[in-house]
């Protein structure tokens, strides 16, 4: 079952961002009962308050993590779809780590997006060992141990002294500062700032970085050229794990400080979304989390505002996913492939 | 004369700025085999897909109209390597397109009867029953045959149907193609035989660069049809500039780069004969094969001494395409060796370890093989240097340009060096891919059809690259379905006819370089290893 | 326990057809997931709104088809990635479902007919006409070879001068309308609509595909299997004392080793 890699164009992604914007106006113009405050609030309320606006940027500086995350297996012409699951887990390992062991925090990343790391990497191994596409394996791990934290965390890992479906907190010493009290902002913003540099270099800048591109451009190429194709599958999925860790990570140890059931919950898929609109270009990582977190908080401003209990995150995400990869401008007819075959028999 | 099925009149049809048809004429009347000769690339491909309806014309007309009746005539062409579905018996695969039904379901058994009633009819032998996948190469072109014959078409269209099978089977299939003629059909058959499209056609169209001539009537002299399709060809040729072996190096093209290949040494041949005693790539009786085609080449006797350039030519379903298939992996050794430098290469190689035995390969398909087309050209350019652009891992920004300088410099081409691949023209591309593998000094260097996509230019600066690679010692082969190409750019050239090797000559020998490329047979002066043995 | 199971089997079959027919035309249907929600709330939907239980089964196979169509109109039209457009769907089904519930009925929990649930018996009946259905479609119809030869060889039906998205985009829709038809005998057999109904169904039913071997035939067997994990797990829950929450992991797991093996065994083939 060929499933060919995405490859966002430019246009797509401005009308995926427009198709957004729009479906979240027409579902707040259906539904509120004053649609004009309530896109006031939309509008408005993630820029209203320090609180407000520190919570959008750390959100969108977990965005970023994952969405760097997914942008370096697209480079590579791999796809993590399993980013949910490995956020997850990376929370879950981290937060149990640091309740249960008497380890520094410093231990607890490294365990965390180690975990999370190698769940991306197996499924890259699976694509080079049995020529599983990579796509659907990483989306189905990522689905089969979702139930099995959620069971860790409803019993096991579970505070007893809480209503939460959630672990006991972690020890302050291991909690990142704080940025902008009492919003959630927390240094964890300079890792995710850190991993986009990073993430530049090494693609731009780096031997790894060409050789992981070129197999990303052409696979027959990097065989051409004498490159292990196998190498740029397993370790850029593991290096994709590795950044959904750390997004797990930051969200245990700056934002909640425990593991609650489900609240990782679309971290992952709007990750996908951010690297899509961002069209696989590490400068655009930050914007595109911006733009996508700005989304996220004004719809909750917006639905909280309205007293409705209705959520547009999945049908804002399946409106970016459906329009990403179309081409629905195209121009009929010749495509820049065909032009290029010159050989007139 | 007949009112005609089909007729083709004044079309031309243009790719971009190439010129792939220009003033075709071709008339097909009913009750003949019409055939259709021409070199690889002289646009017979485009013609049939105009002929079909599958492209418009960009000027000029053609007619389909049934001369009885008032409709189109049928048309159905046999495809030259069909994929049928491989799970499904090859019965529901031939009558896919017009399946009898009854009421809404499909009449299997009718459908079936009908497929063999026609394979009785033309005297095909072929089990319908079993699955498609279990065909072998030779069934698989039955197959396409009749599936064409179960649309019942009156105008039959062929594109090489007979290459690679054996003479059972290739007379099988022109038999078949008679008893088509015989019921008052018409066959446009295309081939670059000319003994065997001389053979069976009842009138030959020659075309030439996009070119048709007047038809000619049976019989038809192969001798006759090589002179009208090659003449040109060797006319061509002395209207081109040709230096002798690296005469005229005096470094036109200056090297930008801080490290030049080799500008002081270029005009020396003297290391560069001395070279020439020792055969640095080697074919002892090799036979390539390739199992999915189940086609052979060979045996194949060439030796390429350092400091020559050899070209092996022959239309590419002679076995060229077999040499490329062997280099790139798809295609083994079957018997015989094949030796660079004396040491023997793996039955199988891989283009990557090719290279480490300093051999440099440019795939035919380098634009899905060989480039990255989203890449930028930087990106493609420094693809053989790149461990020299990033010293211990990190990129110096300085490497990177002075090689895509030095790369884009070797054919002139004036192109920013972030700009993506795709949106070169296809010419430029081929210069910077080109650039890329022979800026190396490779050993031996191995270019499939160089100067494919070149305008005259930039195939005279082909040429004195590659005399130059040449004189500083390498060997230097050309895999050209042109015999053009082979003439301007090698000094020795090997011809391939029908899987075989059929002649070693001189570029100077048009005449006989024509015949063995058509394949007409003669003994030929200067060397003809022997085509029995029935390797094909 | 034995109407338990043929109860889950035929459900999952039915679906699995769904996904069959799609796929034997090219096609990977990602989006089943999002189409047996959007079957089943549609059903459930309709019953509440006054339509009789025959007319609902046709309105949860009609919105699932309304996403089978935007899956061709994307996919096929405009040149989009099919898993990526897949996805969507899921994710559309699973947004709006809540919302237009919110809107019909004031919450976007469960939505619980009064009726209670329809009987196991013409669901089984139902899946076995479908069983029936999509042999005869798929083997002795003309429709049904061009999928066949669309989906193995497309190239080869181009050639014999039949378009090939045309039965893709049939496959397509039959996709939608069965995976809607078996999530609206899901939702209207326990008589209620939850949040998550299709709980990985989708999932088990591509499995359902790949270990059926492609083959109408297969993919009935291949459902009884999972009819009676189904039913064995709700055993193991009980009397086994095995926590609910990780039965859920069961079904991705068992599809990614199949999926695992699959690939393994076409790649040494």
């Amino acid at each position: 079952m060929p499933v060919n890699q995405p490859r966002p164009r430019a246009r797509s992604t401005l009308l995926a961002a427009l198709a957004a914007l729009i479906t979240v106006f027409l579902v707040i113009l259906l539904t509120a009962d004053a649609p004009g405050e309530t896109l006031r609030t939309f509008g408005i309320g993630p820029w209203s308050n320090r609180y407000a606006l520190g919570n959008m940027l750390s959100r969108a500086s977990m965005l970023t993590l994952t969405g760097a995350g997914v942008v370096i297996a697209f480079r590579a012409g791999v796809f993590n779809l399993g980013g949910e699951g490995q956020v997850y887990l990376a929370a879950v390992v981290a937060s149990s780590v640091l309740v249960l062991l008497p380890v520094s925090g410093a231990v607890a990343v490294v365990l965390a997006a180690g975990s999370a790391a190698a769940l991306g990497g197996l499924s890259g191994w699976l694509r080079h060992a049995t020529g599983a596409d990579e796509l659907i394996t990483s989306f189905l791990l990522s689905a089969a141990i979702t139930p099995v934290l959620n069971y860790l965390l409803v019993a096991p890992l579970r505070d007893q002294n809480s209503n939460l479906l959630a672990t006991p907190k972690i020890p302050e010493t291991a909690r990142l500062a704080q940025l902008l009290p009492p919003s959630t902002l927390n240094t964890g913003a300079l890792w995710a700032l850190l991993a986009v540099i990073t993430l530049w270099i090494v693609l731009q800048r780096t031997l790894f970085g060409y050789e992981l591109r070129i197999v990303g451009y052409n696979r027959r190429l990097a065989r051409y050229a004498g490159m292990s194709v196998g190498t740029y599958t397993v370790v850029p999925m593991a290096l994709s794990g590795l950044l959904h860790g750390l997004a797990g990570t930051v969200l245990v140890m700056g934002v909640h400080h425990r593991s609650i059931v489900q609240f990782s919950g679309g971290l992952g898929w709007n990750g996908i979304a951010v690297a899509l609109i961002a069209r696989n270009r590490p400068e655009l990582i930050v914007p595109a989390a911006l733009f996508f977190a700005f989304l996220e908080a004004g719809s909750k401003a917006a639905v909280v505002q309205n007293q409705a209990t209705w959520e547009l995150g999945s049908i804002v995400q399946a409106v970016v996913f459906l329009f990403v990869t179309a081409d629905v401008l195209a121009r009929r007819g010749r495509r820049k492939d065909e032009l290029l075959q010159e050989d007139p028999t | 004369m007949e009112m005609p099925f089909l007729t083709v009149s004044s079309v031309a049809r243009w790719y971009g700025p190439i010129r792939a048809l220009s003033r075709a004429e071709l008339t097909l009347v009913p009750g003949e085999i019409h055939g259709l000769v021409g070199e690889n690339g002289a646009g017979k491909s485009t013609l049939v897909r105009v002929i079909a309806g599958i492209e418009d014309p960009d000027e000029g007309f053609v007619y389909r109209t049934h001369p009885a009746h008032d409709r189109p005539v049928r048309l159905a062409i046999v495809p030259q390597y069909p994929r049928l579905a491989e799970n499904l018996p090859v019965w529901q695969n031939l009558i896919v397109g017009n399946e009898p039904r009854w009421g809404p379901f499909l009449a299997g058994r009718r459908g079936l009867a009908g497929i063999e009633e026609i394979a009785q009819r033309y005297d095909i032998a072929l089990d319908l029953t079993k699955p498609a996948g279990d065909l072998g190469a030779t069934e698989i072109r039955l197959a396409a045959l009749l599936a064409a014959l179960a649309h019942r078409p009156e105008v039959l269209i062929l594109d090489e149907p007979t290459v690679g099978l054996t003479i059972t089977d290739q007379s099988a299939i022109l038999n078949t193609l008679r008893r088509f003629r015989d019921h008052h059909h018409s066959v446009l058959y295309i081939s670059h035989d000319l003994t065997e499209v001389c053979s069976i056609a009842d009138r030959v169209t020659p075309l030439i660069r996009g070119e048709t001539r007047p038809a000619l009537p049976a019989p038809v002299a192969p001798e006759e049809l090589a002179t009208i399709l090659f003449g040109d060809i060797a006319s061509a040729t002395t209207d081109a500039p040709i230096a002798p072996d690296g005469g005229d190096a005096d470094g036109a093209h200056a090297d930008g780069g801080d490290d030049p290949p080799g500008e002081e040494d270029t005009p020396t041949p003297g290391p560069a004969n001395a070279a020439i005693r020792s055969a640095v790539f080697r074919c002892d009786h090799a036979v390539i094969h390739n199992s999915r085609t189940a086609r052979h080449l060979g045996p194949l006797q060439i030796d390429v001494a350092a400091g020559r350039i050899t070209a092996i030519t022959g239309v590419r379903e002679s076995g060229l395409d077999l040499i490329e298939q062997y280099l790139s992996g798809e295609a083994a050794v079957e018997a015989g060796t094949i030796r660079v430098e004396g040491k023997r290469l793996n039955s199988r190689v891989d283009p990557a370890r090719l290279r480490r035995r300093n051999v440099a390969f440019v795939p035919s398909d380098r634009f899905d093989s060989a480039a990255a087309l989203s890449g930028s050209v930087e990106e493609n350019a420094i693809l053989q240097e790149r461990a020299t652009v990033h010293p211990r891992g990190f990129r110096t920004n300085s490497r990177a340009q002075g090689i895509t300088t030095r790369l884009l410099d070797i054919f002139g081409i004036h192109v920013s060096r972030m700009q993506p691949l795709w949106a070169l023209s296809g010419g430029t591309i081929q210069k910077l891919i080109l650039a890329r593998e022979l800026d190396r000094r490779p050993t031996v260097c191995i270019i499939a059809e160089p100067t494919a996509g070149l305008d005259l230019q930039s195939q005279l600066s082909l040429k004195e690259l590659l005399s130059k690679l040449a004189a500083q010692g390498s060997a230097v082969i050309v895999l050209s379905s042109s015999i053009r190409a082979s003439q301007l750019l090698a000094d020795t050239i090997y011809v391939l006819h029908d899987g075989a090797l059929v002649g070693t000559f001189g570029p100077g020998q048009d005449r006989e370089i024509a015949r063995a490329f058509a394949g007409i047979a003669e003994p030929v002066p200067g060397s003809s290893p022997s085509t029995e043995g029935g390797c094909r | 326990m034995m109407p338990q199971i043929l109860q889950s089997w035929a459900i999952l079959l039915v679906v699995a057809l769904g996904g069959l027919l799609s796929e034997r035309g090219g096609i990977l249907n990602i989006g089943l997931e999002g189409m047996i929600t959007a079957g089943a709330f549609a059903a459930i939907a309709a019953v509440q709104l006054g339509v009789a239980v025959p007319g609902a089964v046709l309105i949860g196979a009609g919105a699932a088809m309304l996403l089978g169509l935007l899956f061709a109109q994307f996919s096929l039209r405009w040149d989009a990635n099919p898993f990526i457009v897949g996805l969507a769907l899921n994710l559309l089904a699973a947004g709006t479902a809540p919302l237009l519930s919110e809107i019909l009925f004031g919450t976007r929990g469960s939505v619980r007919l009064e009726a209670g649930g329809i009987a196991a018996t013409p669901v089984i009946l139902i899946a076995l006409v479908v069983l029936v259905t999509a042999h005869l479609t798929l083997y002795h119809t003309v429709p049904g070879l061009r999928l066949r030869i669309a989906g193995e060889q497309a190239e080869w039906l181009r050639a014999q001068g039949v378009g090939v998205k045309r039965y893709q985009l049939i496959g397509l829709l039959t996709s939608g309308v069965l995976a809607g038809t078996g999530g609206a005998l899901l939702a209207l057999r326990l008589g209620v609509y939850l949040p998550n109904i299709s709980a990985g169904r989708g999932w088990i039913a591509l499995v359902i595909v790949y270990l059926g071997y492609r083959t109408p035939a297969g993919l009935a067997v291949a459902a009884l299997f999972f009819g009676v994990i189904d039913a064995v797990a709700v055993r193991a829950q009980s009397v086994l004392g095995i926590p609910p929450t990780i039965l859920l992991a069961l079904p991705y797991v068992l599809t990614v080793v199949a999926f695992v093996s699959y690939a393994a065994l076409r790649r040494k083939a």
